[in-house]
């Protein structure tokens, strides 16, 4: 059954370079049905498929192996393909540029490559897979390759991907060298070999202090592929995560470091977000946050059976697996929709839109929901995942384990401060886009484009409302990992009972917000006027609060840890004519640590450039110096 | 909220409005019509019944008495927590959406509160949750028995009564966090946000204002009274704290002036802070005391 789903990618890679969008979508979206028939299966019926693939030459035979965790995210990738497709063939239409036949046949490639990495078992295969997965989405990210941003910021992309895959590299050579085998299903990992292949999957991930290629890859990346990357790619280094922590023992001290790399990653990606004012970047930085909890969940899951509290194990786990799923919903949903705003009004500079929710009431709406799902608010998918998390967070507060007492304290905080400030960055984004007035004249004439680009965004919205009113339908997915992840299933069931009682009160609170406003409506009249001013008579699009004053307060608290650089021009003169200030936000480990880090080593280069001066008779000079040099030691070695 | 009045006017040598003069308020604007500004969206429009459900739902989740709340199960905290978040969140979007400078103050200063109080909230649970095992907000405080021989006992109930206070305050939009009386826009935060909203929207506006108060209120006096009384008595001692607190929150507001309003974020600070302390005492007596 895999097989014909690849057969038909495959064909799909034909009418690509047909040009044939339209097909390439109906044959992505069959061949996502077909691969998910084969995972549903694996899900509910139970069973893992095992097969063994024969290699050419000396490599031998290659295992492959689908279990619950891969037929997990195979079928959230078989979800986010077909629907980040409908909506790239629409954005494609709407946005025409040379090479589309290049780009599709790229995002097939990367939709097989994905597709193919999460049951692969044997080291070789799997580097191909990932090398694939990186250069076609490399590849694919060039669609906009006239702009001088997408290709440093792609080149960017490509340089990280190669550094995480060397590490994979390095850890994968070693369990080699351990256990004199390529295929690596059912071996423990240990030693340096499983934080090797855990830093390798952390670049991809995004996680501290790897992370620096998302903020710059997403944003350039064309929408619909930026949604997928986001949602969907990420994932496959949350996979390999997954796979190497339940695959190898940890202690305590070596959970606590990855509770902390989480941590950070949660906090940094989320005040980064808060302070970018472009609309996708802050999306690209919010993901980021969102692997962070993903983490924490992982990392409670740890923690729990280390300290044997399966209720901890089992509710971090599931947590994590949860906020995988909606995850992989609710970005694609809103980097789609920042796509119907870049067609609509050229621009995301935050401070150049406003206004659009009369312009563009649907996306507008759609927006909303996704800024409630992403900054977990009841109703809403997100809030399922983080209770989740949060749940296993308090279920370590007991008296006699004092340790992961503290732990669950500090998390608890910060989890709580980073969602919290979820809430801020989403409802700043939302609200210096699409309300008040407008900020420019694009966004002024801005209006709803075709209603083919909508159809994604609600698909991913109706999901996103169903699993959120609906808790436990997620779990239908989770609980087939118990056994992989080594958890009690019990403690999933209370947690899917505890989200039927959830449910009974988000359904009562929409009917009951339903009636009070159908009430409110039948009582009042409403008539329309202009804002209160304070008693100034024309208020201007220009005097609203923009995004930068709308976090402020915060900004004032969070200023050790954003690194600021504001640019102004001082006033002059009686009669001052001009006045500009400009303020950046910059990453510190962007600007601080790579950048150092690249300067160390251009030094180094530099030296060998010396070496290299173009004269015929130095490098003459060299090769006899070399000569002599291997002439005296082959000479002494003998001796 | 009547009382609160009262208790300033009477501070400051008045006779006051009446105790239900903001039941008055609110059927005043529930009979008058609603002006809705230009910029307005459709958030606007909803944003003010959706708000007041959340507040409803999360009342509901509050336990009463010795019998539980009409809901409860375990866990119940975390979406009690995120219901007030909600109903916050969503006026904030609709102050925004009308786009005038004086809101997007208002929201903006009100939006950076929650990023304090959630975890405030979030450990002071924690700490019930340390001492009274993994259960429903009304298990956790019917179960909190203050035992006054104890010094430590008594030591965080303090901390704790202290950390709901000041939550009490700062979303009952209160001094010395907010004044709700000024009378120039660029001082206030929760009554400059809805400044557009009139009518209907206003009085749920109200109504949902204080109903917050009144959970915080309800939940100090759960916490601090004690397990297996009759039901008569814990009514008693219900209303006689909630009484308390009104006073006091009154008495507060006649004492002290509003701090700067750049500061406010830091003072925010101190329910995280006692919460803290609360919960360290708590770790402290479970390892023998000092």
């Amino acid at each position: 059954m895999i097989g014909i789903g690849y057969i038909i990618f495959i064909i799909a890679i034909l009418s690509a370079l047909a040009r044939k969008a339209g097909l390439f979508t109906i044959l992505v979206g069959l061949a996502s049905v077909v691969l998910a028939g084969a995972y549903a299966k694996v899900l509910w019926l139970g069973g893992s498929g095992v097969w063994s693939l024969e290699l050419p030459g000396l490599m031998g035979s290659a295992d492959i192996v689908l279990d619950p965790l891969s037929a997990l995210l195979g079928v959230i990738f078989a979800v986010g393909f077909p629907i980040g497709m409908i909506y790239g063939y629409y954005y494609l239409k709407e946005h025409p540029q040379l090479g589309v036949a290049s780009h599709l046949f790229f995002l097939a490639l990367m939709m097989i490559s994905m597709h193919s990495i999460l049951i692969i078992r044997n080291s070789l295969l799997f580097m191909v897979g990932w090398e694939l997965m990186s250069l076609s989405s490399f590849f694919a990210i060039l669609y906009d390759r006239d702009s001088q941003e997408t290709v440093s910021s792609a080149i960017y992309y490509l340089i990280m991907m190669h550094i995480g895959a060397a590490f994979l590299l390095l850890g994968f050579g070693l369990i080699y060298r351990q256990s004199g085998n390529f295929n690596y299903s059912g071996i423990e990992f240990q030693g340096a070999a499983k934080w090797l292949l855990l830093i390798g999957f952390a670049f991809k991930a995004g996680f501290f202090p790897f992370y620096s290629w998302l903020p710059k890859a997403h944003p350039v990346a064309p929408s619909h592929l930026s949604g997928m990357m986001s949602g969907l790619m990420i994932k496959t280094g949350v996979f390999g995560i997954v796979y190497v922590l339940a695959n190898s023992s940890w202690t305590m001290v070596e959970v606590l470091v990855l509770t902390g790399v989480s941590l950070i990653t949660a906090f940094n990606g989320i005040i980064h977000a808060l302070a970018e004012s472009h609309l996708k970047r802050s999306l690209a930085w919010s993901s980021i946050e969102n692997i962070g909890i993903i983490g924490i969940g992982l990392s409670f899951w740890q923690l729990g059976l280390i300290s044997s509290n399966s209720t901890m194990a089992a509710l971090g786990f599931s947590g994590a697996m949860l906020h995988l799923i909606n995850h992989s919903l609710f970005k694609p949903m809103l980097f789609y929709l920042s796509g119907n705003v870049l067609l609509a009004t050229h621009s995301l500079d935050l401070n150049t839109l406003g206004g659009l929710d009369k312009r563009m009431p649907r996306t507008a709406a759609l927006f909303f929901l996704g800024t409630m799902a992403i900054s977990a608010m009841p109703v809403m998918n997100g809030f399922i995942s983080e209770f989740a998390i949060f749940l296993s967070v308090l279920s370590g507060f007991n008296a006699s384990d004092i340790g992961s007492t503290i732990t669950g304290i500090v998390v608890g905080a910060i989890f709580a401060f980073v969602s919290a400030l979820a809430l801020i960055a989403f409802s700043k984004a939302y609200s210096v886009a699409f309300s008040g007035s407008t900020r420019s004249s694009s966004a002024d004439h801005a209006s709803e484009r075709r209603t083919g680009l909508l159809i994604s965004p609600i698909l991913l919205a109706c999901l996103c409302l169903g699993l959120g009113i609906f808790g436990r339908a997620g779990l239908y997915l989770v609980y087939p990992l118990t056994g992989l992840a080594g958890i009690d299933p019990n403690a999933i069931l209370s947690l899917g009972h505890t989200l039927d009682q959830l449910s009974v009160i988000l359904l009562i609170f929409i009917t009951f917000a339903t009636v009070v406003y159908l009430l409110k409506r039948r009582l009042g009249k409403v008539s329309k006027g202009p804002a209160w001013g304070c008693g100034y008579h024309r208020p201007d699009a220009k005097m609203q609060y923009t995004g930068t004053a709308f976090i402020d307060p915060l900004a004032y608290f969070l200023k050790p840890l954003m690194h600021k650089s504001s640019d102004k021009s001082v006033l002059t003169g009686y009669f001052p004519q001009e006045l500009s200030y400009e303020e950046e936000v910059h990453d510190y480990l962007d600007s601080g640590i790579f950048a150092w880090l690249t300067k160390g080593l251009r030094w180094i280069l530099d030296l060998f450039d010396r070496i290299h001066n173009g004269k015929i008779n130095s490098y003459i000079t060299y090769l006899l110096g070399a000569l002599i040099i291997l002439l005296i030691w082959v000479l002494g070695v003998s001796k | 909220m009547g009382l609160i009045a009262k208790t300033k006017a009477i501070w400051a040598g008045r006779k006051g409005p009446s105790l239900l003069q903001p039941w008055y308020n609110v059927a005043k604007l529930l009979r008058k019509s609603e002006v809705h500004s230009h910029t307005a969206g459709f958030i606007f429009r909803v944003a003010p019944s959706l708000a007041l459900a959340a507040t409803l739902m999360a009342a509901m989740l509050v336990p009463f008495g010795a019998s539980s709340a009409v809901f409860s199960f375990r866990g119940d905290f975390l979406i009690f927590m995120y219901l007030l978040a909600l109903s916050k969140g969503i006026m904030v979007l609709a102050a925004m959406e009308v786009g005038s400078s004086f809101e997007g103050m208002g929201a903006s200063r009100e939006i950076s509160f929650t990023a304090f109080l959630e975890p405030a909230f979030f450990l002071t649970i924690g700490s019930m949750v340390y001492a009274g095992g993994f259960e429903s907000m009304g298990d956790l405080f019917l179960r909190h028995t203050v035992v006054l021989s104890n010094h430590w006992s008594v030591i965080i109930a303090v901390m704790t009564s202290i950390a709901l206070f000041i939550m009490l305050l700062v979303e009952g939009a209160r001094v010395p966090f907010d004044d709700p009386a000024t009378h120039l826009e660029l001082t206030m935060i929760h009554e400059v946000m809805v400044l557009d909203t009139s009518g209907v929207n206003l009085a749920m506006v109200h109504y949902g204002a204080a109903l917050k108060m009144q959970i915080f209120a309800s939940l100090i006096s759960y916490f601090l009274i004690p397990e297996g009384h009759s039901p008569l008595a814990i009514t008693a001692i219900y209303l006689l704290v909630t009484t308390t607190l009104a006073i006091l929150v009154g008495w507060v507001e006649s004492l002290m002036p509003r701090y700067r309003m750049n500061r406010n974020l830091e003072l925010v600070v101190i329910p995280l802070s006692v919460s803290l302390l609360a919960l360290a005492a708590l770790i402290v007596r479970n390892l023998g005391g000092i």
